[in-house]
């Protein structure tokens, strides 16, 4: 935990893991009572999660298993692209045929109404302190809601210094 | 009951609650509402881009300088104000700092061209600006967990005049490290990976930053978690916090697009950061320029920051007044634990009083 361990130090928690699963064996073969059987179980139980978890950990951590991870989500991604494709070009069209609008004027519509909705609460919300003055009017000049709304990044790129 | 006969009925519980923080991560305005209230009182004090600030005001004499928590771009903060005994909000306020926590609001499809110069330039700047308007104070001293330890220290450097103090938690910096399954996971992904997810989704979505974190601990999310509930169902109070706690785990948002990009491609496969060569908004970030007092808090046990990661960046600041601490805790048992309640977040209020 916290670093990655080493091949020793993973072989030392499956031989604790052995050794407690040995505890287990004897105990419960000797006719010990339930609670003493009990404790020697869940520490077996944890020695096993510290195992499995580093086990893991170190797995995951191979390279080998980074690129198939990579090269089965290129693939599902590919996929939903094409399909998203193949729907909205077979699809779009007769979208309006049946009287239903089209997704993406629907987004687009929402990002309208989100843009409005940001407009109205800047100018309206009382209970707002106002954002310190030369800011305040570089707002007033350029309104956030529309310039996240058009694909572009804000064009002050520093926050206006203080006035004080 | 036993183990076998309760186990299936956590895991059903379990699986309830990953399918309802997955329609919370599919919808495209996230719904805010749904996430529990908190034990501090707080209010909103401002509004804007993508953040939204929350004022827990300090229990008592305030220190002077207000605190600026910059919390992850990755799930919601509830988890810093979860449980009484458990908020470190109420760690902080009962120390006698305003706290000034940003809230990210989650991006909507609209938002995926937001990068790290609209979170850090923009946004940040906007919400350090406001609190030193609310507040008078010329400086603001700044925490940041996690994601949000990377936000502030990029804006200690490009905004260096504005930062009294600086506290970087379990904070990724050397992301070359071997042996970190979610390193690794990011590192192996190429550029065209990353190219089709926001191609398809627009941000990267929900799913697949849950899918990243979940394969850090599969014997814990699968398994020992509930064996853990099971182990300590009498304890008072344990089961009420596992079902909040794991309201926060399940509850992953979409990261923007653009930021997504930059933080894979430059952050991670890169390491352009650690390099001096990492740029926001066409500056490029030089470590250098922060001067300020430089508290960079390390989870000892960390599985998802190794401590590796992030325990080098002291060496990069131009800081004089600066330090690692390490903590015996995981990265979520630094905000939630409670030996970390009790001895590691009273040592950051001692250090920040000091500097005050």
């Amino acid at each position: 935990m916290g670093q990655p361990q080493s091949d020793d130090e993973i072989a030392s928690l499956y031989q604790a893991l052995g050794a407690e699963v040995q505890e287990v064996l004897h105990k419960a073969t000797s006719g010990a009572d339930r609670d003493e059987l009990n404790a020697a179980a869940w520490k077996a139980y944890d020695a096993w999660v510290r195992a499995a978890h580093a086990s893991i950990e170190r797995v995951v951590a191979t390279p080998a298993v980074g690129d198939a991870a990579a090269g089965v989500l290129n693939v599902f991604l590919r996929a939903a692209q094409v399909g998203n494709s193949l729907v909205g070009s077979l699809f779009a069209p007769l979208w309006p045929l049946v009287g239903l609008t089209p997704l993406t004027e629907m987004q687009a519509l929402f990002d309208r109404i989100e843009s409005l909705r940001r407009e109205v609460r800047q100018v309206t919300a009382p209970d707002m302190p106002k954002p310190i003055a030369p800011v305040a009017a570089q707002r007033v000049a350029a309104p956030r809601g529309r310039r996240s709304h058009n694909g572009n990044a804000a064009a002050d790129k520093k926050p206006a210094p203080l006035g004080h | 009951m036993s183990l076998i006969t309760e186990l299936p009925m956590y895991w059903l519980d379990g699986a309830v609650r990953a399918l309802d923080g997955r329609r919370r991560g599919l919808s495209d305005h996230y719904p805010l509402s749904e996430d529990p209230p908190g034990v501090t009182p707080y209010e909103v004090v401002y509004e804007g881009g993508k953040v939204r600030l929350r004022r827990y005001a300090a229990q008592g004499r305030a220190h002077r300088t207000p605190l600026v928590f910059v919390y992850a771009l990755i799930k919601r903060p509830f988890i810093l104000d979860i449980y009484p005994g458990r908020s470190v909000m109420e760690n902080l306020t009962r120390q006698g700092f305003d706290v000034y926590m940003v809230e990210w609001i989650p991006p909507s499809r609209a938002d995926s061209w937001r990068g790290f110069d609209a979170y850090v330039n923009q946004d940040l700047g906007d919400t350090v600006h406001a609190v030193r308007n609310l507040t008078g104070a010329p400086k603001v001293s700044m925490l940041g967990y996690c994601f949000g330890g990377l936000l502030t220290l990029l804006y200690a450097a490009l905004h260096p005049d504005e930062v009294k103090n600086l506290i970087t938690l379990t904070t990724p910096f050397d992301t070359a490290v071997q042996g970190n399954p979610l390193y690794n996971l990011e590192n192996r992904f190429s550029g065209q990976t990353v190219d089709l997810i926001t191609s398809v989704y627009g941000n990267c979505p929900a799913w697949f930053i849950r899918g990243l974190f979940t394969a850090t601990a599969v014997v814990h999310h699968a398994i020992d978690k509930y064996v853990g509930l099971y182990r300590n169902k009498e304890k008072e109070d344990y089961a009420e916090f596992f079902d909040l706690f794991e309201q926060w785990m399940s509850g992953d948002v979409p990261l923007a697009g653009r930021i997504f990009r930059e933080m894979s491609r430059e952050i991670f496969q890169k390491n352009l950061l650690k390099q001096g060569e990492f740029s926001v908004g066409g500056e490029r970030v030089e470590l250098a320029n922060i001067v300020c007092p430089l508290l960079n808090a390390i989870g000892e046990l960390d599985d998802v920051v190794f401590p590796a990661s992030s325990l080098p960046l002291v060496d990069f600041v131009g800081s004089e007044d600066k330090r690692n601490l390490t903590f015996p805790a995981g990265h979520i048992g630094m905000i939630v634990s409670g030996a970390a309640q009790k001895h590691f977040w009273p040592e950051v209020g001692a250090w920040l009083a000091e500097r005050d």
